[in-house]
């Protein structure tokens, strides 16, 4: 029924003919008329981190708006009306099916425009002797271009690198209930030997020069018995990747995962040199410092963001005749957010900051941990192997956090949950750090373990700096915010309707607590890891 | 859940595989997934799409039902329609059925299709068999095309009359006007007189007597494909809309 769902796609090379089947065909006796030919520009979008295409979507916009498409089957999922081509929020899309389909995939993310496409097909038609149709084929020439747009996040191609060449594909869409005419066809396309493009989207993105692996949050590939400085250096260079990654769409303001992805890269930066100790040389101590700045430097723009990506949640927690209350909070909020960002992106962009990552760069790709720094001793523990230094800085915090954990009962002060929510993380940054030296079936399970605990500390906390926050709003309020005096009543019983909601939900986490930790003392996994007597 | 859609008639040459053909491509159109089943031994609707069974296919793996039977769907020349191709074995499906002794077997098999399309049309053998009585339990609508004659109105109040003495669903019965012919005063006078009648529902959309329906035989094509602009495919759209319509407010 679907014709395309069955459709095979081939990879050609240029100087195949497209003539070539039509006239192979024609011997065996079947008619072959060629159809009108087509020529069709769009544009395809996706999330810096590849969402739609990690979850098997594709979206494209034509000349009539915006489609959805499987990226297996080339099925239309749902269209929308819409011209500009820029970079989009799902909420910037008309409410409609597509939308619906797009927001659980790219959630806070925007699309960006990536590749334009301009494909020309010829298609062909073959007919049986009742001259009814039976296989259709098609060729296809497809230019790809990257989207120029200044604020392109990717990394750019090199200066003077040819623009990438058209790709040539060949489509059989066969006809239900006829499968001669496709084994016929295929039978002479095989001494060509011609690559099937099982996704010819993520294959065209290829071909345009982009990585699409490059976001990906992969742990870093790490040998047992490698020397603790090759280990911990190579976790680094991976954070470091990872930062300057993200630094482009950071300054653009393109969406918040960027700087939460940047700040991701650069903690984990400074675990490693906290956690693995006597490892790295003395020169490797005034980027700690560094990196604390550059981390506290966007403290406040991440709260900013969080609180802004909450703002629907927020709304839904009040009565509707409340929720309006909450607006002019949030427009405080907007405005402190742009201040903040643009103190934040003209530091990424002046000297200091690149004077600072260039230094941090050069350090990790030029250090070699086998090599004595002139007149200073290498570190004590530099070229110990890294599995048993993983083994007891993980042995370590853990014990820290069982003892900890074990202490906390429904007495205990809020206080106690926050210290332990960093004893937790900092555990689990040392379990993703070394989880390819482990044996993945007992560190995965171990890693989630962890998270779920994490998790729910994670909640607890966020929940409290709410409700602080919104607090000091209030107070803030009382002291004559004129401007907004026409609000004041009602942004009071919307802040307050939301702290008590707030403060029911961390109620209920805490409550959840006990069990989590259990769940995380009990794990068998966890015991192999830090034997405790 | 595909909807059943039968289109019958007890008296033959009414029409009724010229309106299975039209209005199962106008729904494909209209961008659902349609099937053509030809049930009729004559294979007329199969030989208007060019398609020809497979020698193996015959009544007996109809009955079987399933992936036998699946496995003999063909796609037609356009997008999102496919036939199930009638077999000359068919003319004995009346002997087969009675063997099962049943009279839901073909709503059985057609149960199974009906997660794969939007819409599976039944093109029905004229007279009333075993096989009619079959069709009509499968059948969500049984659409009948009627030429505006006294002789085709008493067919219809006899397969009236049939559902009642059986306890079918009177309402499944969509009649329509076929093979209008305007300058025709018996045409014109009974139209009239039953369009309105509360006992028939007649649908509002007629099929006239043209030209291009008639030469169905020679294009072996839908007639929007070969005469798209026409007054016949026009009418043929009409008359889907308005089924569709009717099915949407069911």
């Amino acid at each position: 029924m679907n014709k395309l769902k069955n459709a095979k796609e081939f990879l050609v090379p240029p100087d195949l003919a497209p003539d070539y089947l039509r006239e192979e065909m024609a011997k065996l006796g079947y008619r072959v008329i060629e159809e009108r030919s087509l020529t069709r520009k769009s544009r395809l979008f996706d999330t810096f981190d590849w969402r739609l295409l990690g979850s098997g979507l594709l979206l494209v916009r034509g000349r009539d708006g915006y489609h959805l498409y499987g990226a297996d089957d080339g099925r239309e999922v749902a269209r929308a009306q819409g011209k500009s081509g820029g970079h989009k929020f799902s909420h910037d899309f008309p409410a409609g099916p597509l939308r619906e389909a797009l927001a659980p995939v790219i959630a806070m993310r925007a699309v960006l425009p990536l590749l334009d496409l301009r494909a020309q097909s010829r298609s062909w038609e073959m007919r049986n002797r009742d001259d009814k149709l039976v296989l259709r084929y098609c060729w296809r020439q497809l230019a790809v271009r990257r989207v120029d747009w200044r604020s392109d996040p990717h990394p750019r191609r090199a200066k003077g690198e040819a623009a990438s060449a058209p790709l040539h594909t060949l489509v059989l869409e066969p006809v239900t209930g006829y499968r001669k005419p496709v084994r016929e066809a295929l039978a002479i396309l095989e001494p060509q030997n011609l690559p099937p493009v099982s996704r010819l989207a993520a294959h065209l993105y290829r071909h345009a020069g982009f990585d699409l692996e490059a976001g990906k949050k992969a742990v870093p590939q790490l040998g047992p018995d490698w020397p603790s400085a090759k280990a911990a250096l190579e976790i680094l260079r991976h954070q470091y990747r990872l930062m300057r990654l993200n630094e482009a769409g950071i300054i653009a303001d393109l969406d918040s995962e960027f700087l939460h992805d940047f700040r991701v890269a650069l903690r984990r930066s400074r675990a490693v040199m906290a956690r693995v100790k006597k490892v790295l040389p003395a020169s490797a101590k005034h980027f700690r410092s560094q990196m604390a700045d550059l981390a506290s430097r966007s403290n406040r723009l991440r709260d900013l963001d969080v609180y802004l990506l909450q703002r629907e949640e927020y709304r839904r927690m009040l009565p509707s005749g409340l929720q309006e209350g909450l607006e002019p909070v949030f427009a405080v909020l907007v405005e402190e957010r742009a201040r903040e960002f643009k103190k934040l992106a003209r530091w990424m962009k002046g000297a200091d900051y690149r004077r600072i990552m260039t230094k941090w760069g050069e350090f990790l790709a030029g250090h070699d941990p086998l090599q004595a720094e002139d007149g200073v001793a290498a570190p004590a523990k530099a070229l110990v192997p890294v599995l048993p230094l993983a083994e007891k800085a993980i042995a370590a915090a853990c014990a820290r956090l069982l003892e900890h954990g074990r202490a906390i009962g429904p007495e205990s002060p809020d206080e106690a949950l926050h210290a332990l929510r960093l004893d937790c993380k900092k555990l689990r940054y040392l379990f993703e750090f070394f989880a390819a030296i482990f044996p993945s079936e007992e560190i995965t399970p171990l890693i989630s373990r962890t998270k779920k605990l994490q998790d729910n500390l994670g909640a607890f906390n966020d929940l409290f700096v709410q409700q602080e926050a919104l607090r000091h709003f209030l107070a803030d309020l009382g002291r004559g915010g004129a401007r907004h005096a026409a609000g004041i009543a009602t942004a009071a019983a919307a802040i307050g309707g939301l702290i008590t909601q707030l403060s029911r939900e961390q109620g209920r986490v805490r409550r959840d607590f006990a069990k989590t930790f259990k769940a995380f003392e009990g794990c068998e996994h966890r015991k192999k890891f830090c034997p405790e007597e | 859940m595909a909807k059943t859609i039968a289109l019958y008639s007890i008296k033959g040459g009414v029409g009724k595989t010229a309106a299975t053909v039209n209005l199962a491509h106008a729904a494909a159109v209209a961008g659902h997934a349609t099937l053509i089943c030809d049930l009729d031994p004559q294979g007329a609707a199969s030989y208007y799409f060019r398609v020809r069974p497979a020698r193996k296919f015959g009544r007996k793996k109809l009955l079987q039902g399933g992936k036998e039977m699946e496995k003999n769907i063909k796609g037609t020349d356009y997008e999102l329609l496919d036939i199930l191709p009638a077999s000359f074995s068919y003319r004995k499906l009346d002997l087969s059925l009675g063997d099962t002794d049943s009279r839901k077997a073909l709503k059985e098999i057609f149960r199974r299709l009906a997660g794969s399309y939007d819409y599976i049309f039944l093109d029905c053998p004229p007279n009333i068999t075993l096989v009619s009585e079959n069709i009509f339990r499968a059948a969500d609508y049984v659409v009948v095309p009627c030429i505006p004659t006294t002789l085709s109105t008493l067919t219809l109040t006899k397969l009236l009359d049939f559902f009642a003495a059986e306890k079918l669903d009177r309402n499944k019965i969509v009649p329509f006007f076929s093979m209008v012919e305007n300058r025709k005063r018996l045409h014109r006078e009974l139209m009239n007189e039953l369009s309105g009648a509360p006992e028939y529902r007649f649908l509002q959309s007629a099929i006239p007597y043209l030209a291009e329906i008639e030469r169905m035989g020679l294009t072996r094509s839908p007639v929007a494909v070969r005469f798209s602009g026409s007054p016949a495919a026009q009418a043929y759209r009409e008359l889907w809309d308005e089924l569709e319509r009717l099915i949407a407010t069911r």
